[in-house]
């Protein structure tokens, strides 16, 4: 898919461009702000306050809580939940399940059965609804009734529960998705606990309040589900590693400036050759289009997204069409590499370049999840893995949302309240020729936005979003991306309806429509794969 | 009683967005009195699942393929919905019988449930409805501010040229 916003945004003011560029998705909202602010920022030399930075985070934090959880029940979950096996399930012993693996309040045999009735309801009604484009019935489900209606439940309360932590947002952004609240320097927010109009104790109690309810969430829901899905397919702790090569840009300093007390580590991790963490330098990033619809000068050579080019060329066959050639041009994702080398991105990727980085909580919570489920650390790099590490992060954000309220309140208590600092507000204070690179840990993995401002508009901007690192195409060399790369290996029950495909798709979390073709050896097509199936997000 | 009109699609699919268009120029061109929620549901599938919870009388406008004359406006009410949309389907796909199942699931059946559907032409990339679509607004409007006042809404008109309102 092609947006094509690094062209709108030539030629307009670097302070307005994080306008622009939040809009490039409307579910990966704010994490496009936040890279455009810190790329300028990074470029014109501003810093911005600590209080900001810590509302900054406050707005990122709940983000990966409300997007993980959504991506876990609504997105994913039926790739491992069989709805229709729900129906047989009982209710009592529903119940007992659920206690046996939480204390989360809710889990009676009264309301397990009240669900089992009304998807049962829903199921023989034959209704084109919720349940009827899953695979159901199909051999590759593992989980017993009861385990399958207390997902289904649980994919329920979630729908009617995410709404919940985003009300953060609206309070310290305006609004969601797409919080209006950020500018370069700082944020457009005032703190002063003695007026309504801004930030105040009660605004701080009403996010603390938010944040706890959605911590006991993720603690007692969302994190024991994740592993109980986990313990009954073991064998896709094997499928679905792909090169095992991780790369993350690391976030979350605060109080500190400094990349080294990134609470999510920043580095390369490279697992087949042991668990130490190489040095990122970013000048290393660079993109290739070989196998993608733009047009380079000299195709076969990669460009640093300083230099980078958003020249779309469409040189596919007239849609509908039933194949993609893999030695042309195939994709409307640019193929990143980094130092030439692909990289896989997100939860997975901060999970085992923090641990390899000896990052205290990180490795205590991977620790206590391989303990309970008796694997290997090897094991977090597969299809599974990357399911629990998007939990046990999660689970991490929400402790570290409590921490970062609490030294935003102390900071304001000692009568800080700067929010914004201007100092290179104004254009007439910046270099006329300036180049910056912002990055940002969003919850769906690694962004980076770089720009390059002259005579103080922008000369030229490059988004590098998680996605296309993830989803790559092949690159000049015939190197697969991590998606491809992740697939070779998995088996496959019935080609006419391939769920294996779906779950490792769907364990990078896609940020897009994503089209998976399946060839059999022949280069006969066996099916498309709609990897937004079912999703409505 | 709380009542909601929400239109749903994608404005950068042309006639996929109908509904949102119409939904904008209700905004535009009527006072409600009472008031009424009207929602620019987009496509957020799933996600206005939250925002509807609270409804007791739901109107949903929406892209529509029936197989009729693009521009063909149907109205579908109560029982009759969910069975006409088995044979028809949403044009896009996180479908409105999805929405319909999740507010079952979750006890917020509206109590009463209108939805009127536009036939389509076009598909295609564009920001613009297809003329058909476009002459077919007035006829679902017209349909729009039946059902309000048969739900005992006074729709007072702003006098605004509806036919030129037209933005989002």
């Amino acid at each position: 898919m092609f947006r094509g916003m690094e062209i709108v945004l030539r030629n307009r003011d670097p302070r307005e461009a994080w306008l622009f560029a939040q809009r490039i998705c409307g579910v990966c909202t704010t994490v496009h702000a936040l890279a455009s602010v810190r790329a300028v920022e990074a470029a014109v030399g501003a810093a911005p306050p600590l209080n900001a930075r810590l509302i900054r985070n406050i707005i990122a934090g709940t983000q990966y809580i409300q997007d993980h959880i959504v991506h876990f029940y609504h997105l994913h979950a039926f790739d491992w939940v069989d709805a229709v096996a729900a129906t047989k399930a009982d209710p009592a012993a529903t119940a007992r399940l659920a206690q046996s693996i939480s204390a989360w309040p809710k889990s009676n045999a009264a309301y397990f059965k009240s669900i089992r009735d009304k998807v049962k309801a829903i199921v023989d009604s034959g209704q084109p609804s919720l349940f009827a484009n899953g695979y159901w019935v199909h051999p590759s489900y593992r989980l017993a009734p009861e385990a399958n209606l207390l997902l289904v439940a649980h994919y329920l309360e979630a729908l009617d529960w995410q709404r919940e932590i985003v009300r953060v947002q609206a309070i310290v952004g305006g609004k969601n998705p797409h919080p209006q609240t950020y500018l370069v320097g700082g944020m457009a927010i005032p703190i002063d606990p003695n007026s309504q109009a801004a930030l105040n104790m009660e605004r701080f109690d009403q996010i603390r309040g938010l944040i706890e309810r959605a911590k006991a969430f993720v603690e007692q829901v969302y994190v024991p589900d994740s592993v109980l899905v986990a313990s009954h397919y073991p064998e896709w702790f094997t499928y679905g590693a792909g090169h095992r090569t991780y790369m993350t840009y690391g976030d979350f300093s605060e109080p500190s400036t400094d990349v080294a007390a990134y609470r999510f580590a920043r580095g390369i991790v490279r697992t087949a050759k042991g668990m130490y963490v190489d040095r990122l330098d970013q000048t290393k990033i660079a993109e290739y289009v070989t196998r993608s619809w733009y047009a380079y000068p000299d195709e076969r050579t990669p460009l640093h997204p300083w230099d980078g080019l958003t020249d779309p060329h469409y040189t596919g066959p007239k849609p509908p069409y039933d194949f993609l050639d893999v030695d042309e041009k195939y994709s409307w994702s640019k193929a990143p590499r980094y130092a030439g080398e692909p990289m896989e991105t997100g939860p997975l990727a901060r999970l085992l370049v923090s641990y390899a980085a000896g990052r205290p909580d990180v490795k205590k919570a991977a620790d206590a999840a391989l303990g309970a489920l008796k694997l290997p650390l090897g094991a977090l790099s597969s299809t599974l893995g990357r399911v629990v590490a998007r939990a046990l992060e999660t689970q991490l954000m929400s402790g570290w949302l409590i921490e970062w309220l609490d030294q935003l309140v102390a900071n304001v208590g000692t009568g800080d309240l700067r929010i914004h600092d201007g100092t290179f507000w104004e254009p007439s204070s910046w270099q006329s020729d300036c180049q910056g690179w912002g990055s940002h840990e969003g919850p769906r993995g690694s962004l980076g936005h770089w720009i390059r401002i002259k005579n103080e508009k922008i000369e030229n901007y490059q988004a590098v979003v998680p996605t296309t690192w993830n989803a790559s195409p092949r690159d000049a060399n015939g190197v697969r991306g991590p998606y491809e790369a992740a697939l070779i290996g998995t088996p496959v029950v019935d080609p006419t309806r391939p769920i294996e495909i779906l779950r490792t798709i769907h364990s990078f979390d896609p940020c897009m429509a994503c089209a998976v073709h399946v060839l059999d050896p022949n280069g006969q097509l066996i099916v498309n794969v709609d990897a937004d199936r079912g999703a409505g997000w | 009683v709380k009542t909601t009109v929400v239109g749903i699609g994608n404005v950068l699919l042309s006639d996929d967005g109908a509904g949102v268009w119409l939904v904008h120029r209700l905004l535009a061109g009527y006072r409600f009195e009472p008031e009424i929620e009207l929602l620019d549901g987009g496509t957020l599938g799933l996600g206005l699942v939250s925002h509807l919870s609270e409804t007791d009388r739901l109107l949903v406008i929406d892209a529509a393929s029936t197989g009729s004359a693009p521009g063909t406006v149907v109205v579908m009410r109560g029982d009759s919905v969910p069975a006409i949309l088995r044979a028809t389907l949403s044009a896009h796909e996180a479908s409105l019988c999805d929405l319909l199942a999740a507010l079952t699931l979750l006890d917020r059946t509206p109590r009463e449930f209108v939805a009127i559907g536009i036939e389509p032409q076009s598909l295609a990339p564009s920001i613009e409805l297809s003329e058909p679509v476009l002459h077919a607004l007035g006829h679902a409007e017209h349909e729009v501010i039946g059902q309000l006042a048969a739900w005992g809404i006074a729709c007072e008109s702003l006098g605004v040229a509806s036919k030129t309102v037209l933005t989002l």
